[in-house]
């Protein structure tokens, strides 16, 4: 006989909310796309056109393997090969890389921490990848190979992007609230955990090299600093420079932070200067930007049709180089010596590529020069963390 | 016009019918995404987990033994991913239960406690009675279906009511 809580449970059960329309429909066509392309069976006639072409072919293969001029292996053809995840590895001279797509994370570092598809929200190494901090549901954990233990911090949302500062003392991390979201700080041994701004923008915050202040686009999608030694915040309105902010990120070895935006990307250097700014056609989006040894930016942008890399010059933002293709790129992230680019190339639909390209060069064409990474993951932009 | 069975449905998709496996994917997906959502705790794994456990069942049809029910072989599935996912998460968080609680934003309030008493369970309780009152399966063939003793079953399913029966009362009487 079942019991007043047993019926209570199944009624829960029917309760429960359901999946979104959209994983319903991700997961419908992925599971199709599993089952393979549909299988026919072939007619009678068309069977003996293939058996009689087969024979020819045979036969003249045949009489060209005997002279020596063809090698003939017999046994079935091998399958067309599917594009599968392959293992991430840590570029040379570097600590590590995590990559994160489709909301899955790859990560590798020299010390010997290693996940492969792991579901989370965002993910950052520290600098020289001693530690990740991944946001998971509604917490922010720091991992540690070996027996570093690790911290686990409840955010009260899905933590967005996070940001471990250059001196490795510091995490600012956006977290996804219903009041609005907020962009937080936490010491990067778990406590304690203080409000920086509130309402903020879902955008991954970029620290300044100094470790006092801390980018991040606005409410109203400028960009905008927070100075932790005054508490203060300046505001770069980057609507006249191609719209509305979408990725802020500061130079690793000088104070100039690169605010992108929907047709265009801008320098601020000091907040009371004219910064100098470059805007795209409107056919172009830039996707993310990154900063070379040197001071010069680089630049990836979606071209529709393709996508381009762009070398620019920070001072005046004249192009110094350029390659481009037909792959959509996804993703950049500028080595920790600052002289090559890692970019996410959507090899198909489903299939992304993470891997190296040298400094991009007039005329060049936009190809991986070495890659690290191949896997399936959904439409989307991918983060890339290169230490 | 009379329903086609899991079977008849299996048999179609695995000689490629799009449709037959389109159908059978629309008849199990809410149940299978629903129990992965009340073991893992959390949307996006039971996303994840749903999602992954399809593409892995309709990947791997043409192996599976058309004599036996599709439903339990794909909720195994499901319930393996879970294990999976959770059991590599609390080996790299230090086994800290908190990240398991229910994200349970979106449940009614006179479930979310029940819900939220669920999720606070071990792993193995919570897979029995996700089992039982959730997918509706007897201790028998939640035996078959994980691999273990009934009695077993029976055991993790007495000792889980017990627990949230405590839990769910004390609850109750708080609200009171």
């Amino acid at each position: 006989m079942s019991t007043e809580l047993e019926q209570q449970l199944r009624a829960g059960f029917d309760r429960l909310p359901k999946p979104t329309r959209e994983i319903s429909h991700s997961a419908r066509a992925a599971a199709l796309d599993a089952l393979g392309p549909s299988r026919r069976r072939s007619r009678g006639g068309l069977v003996l056109v293939a058996f009689a072409v087969a024979f020819a072919v045979g036969a003249g293969a045949a009489a060209l393997a005997a002279t020596g001029n063809l090698h003939v292996r017999i046994g079935a053809r091998g399958k067309t090969v599917r594009p599968v995840t392959t293992l991430l590895a840590v570029p040379p001279g570097s600590h590590g890389v995590a990559v994160v797509a489709g909301g899955k994370l790859w990560l590798a570092t020299r010390g010997g921490l290693r996940i492969e598809g792991m579901p989370v929200s965002a993910a950052e190494l520290s600098p020289r990848a001693l530690y990740a901090v991944v946001g998971i549901g509604s917490s922010l954990v720091t991992l540690a190979p070996g027996n570093r233990r690790p911290w686990v911090h409840q955010t009260g949302g899905r933590v967005v992007g996070a940001a471990w500062s250059p001196d490795g003392l510091k995490i600012a991390y956006v977290v996804a609230r219903r009041g609005g979201d907020e962009l937080r700080l936490i010491e990067g041994d778990g406590s304690p955990d203080r409000l920086l701004v509130r309402p903020v923008r879902r955008v991954r915050p970029s620290w300044r090299a100094d470790s006092l202040a801390v980018a991040y686009v606005d409410a109203r999608g400028r960009g905008a600093v927070f100075d932790l030694s005054s508490g203060r915040r300046r505001t770069f309105d980057t609507r006249r420079c191609g719209g509305v902010a979408r990725e802020v990120a500061y130079d690793r070895r000088a104070p100039a932070l690169a605010v992108v935006s929907e047709h265009g990307v801008a320098v601020v250097r000091r907040w009371n200067r004219p910064a100098p700014c470059a805007t795209l056609d409107l056919s172009a989006s830039p996707i993310a930007a990154g900063w070379l040894r040197g001071g010069q930016m680089v630049l990836a942008v979606d071209r529709g049709l393709g996508s381009s890399l762009q070398r620019l010059s920070a001072t005046n933002l004249t192009e110094a180089g350029s390659a481009s293709g037909r792959a959509v790129m996804s993703g950049l992230a500028v080595a920790p010596t600052g002289s090559s680019v890692a970019v996410a190339l959507r090899r198909s639909p489903k299939v992304v590529d993470v891997g190296i390209i040298s400094s991009p060069e007039t005329g060049a064409r936009l190809k991986l020069n070495r890659l690290f990474l191949r896997i399936r993951a959904a439409p989307g932009t991918v983060s890339i963390t290169w230490r | 016009m009379r329903m086609r069975s899991d079977a008849k449905l299996v048999q179609l998709a695995r000689r490629g019918s799009r449709d037959a496996a389109a159908e059978l994917f629309t008849r199990h997906w809410r149940a299978a995404w629903r129990a992965a959502y009340v073991i893992t705790g959390r949307r996006e794994l039971a996303d994840d987990v749903a999602q992954d456990a399809f593409e892995r069942a309709f990947g791997a049809l043409s192996r599976f033994d058309e004599r036996r029910p599709f439903g339990p072989w794909l909720h195994r599935i499901v319930v393996n991913r879970c294990l999976d996912l959770l059991r590599t998460e609390r080996r790299l968080v230090g086994g800290d239960a908190e990240l398991e609680r229910l994200e349970s934003h979106d449940v009614a309030d006179g479930d979310r406690e029940l819900l939220e008493a669920v999720a606070g369970l071990s792993l193995q309780r919570r897979v029995a009675v996700v089992l039982r009152y959730g997918l509706g399966y007897t201790p028998t063939a939640i035996g078959e279906l994980l691999g273990i003793p009934a009695g077993t079953v029976n055991s993790r399913l007495a000792r889980a009511l017990e627990e949230l029966r405590a839990d769910y009362e004390v609850n109750d009487v708080d609200r009171a």
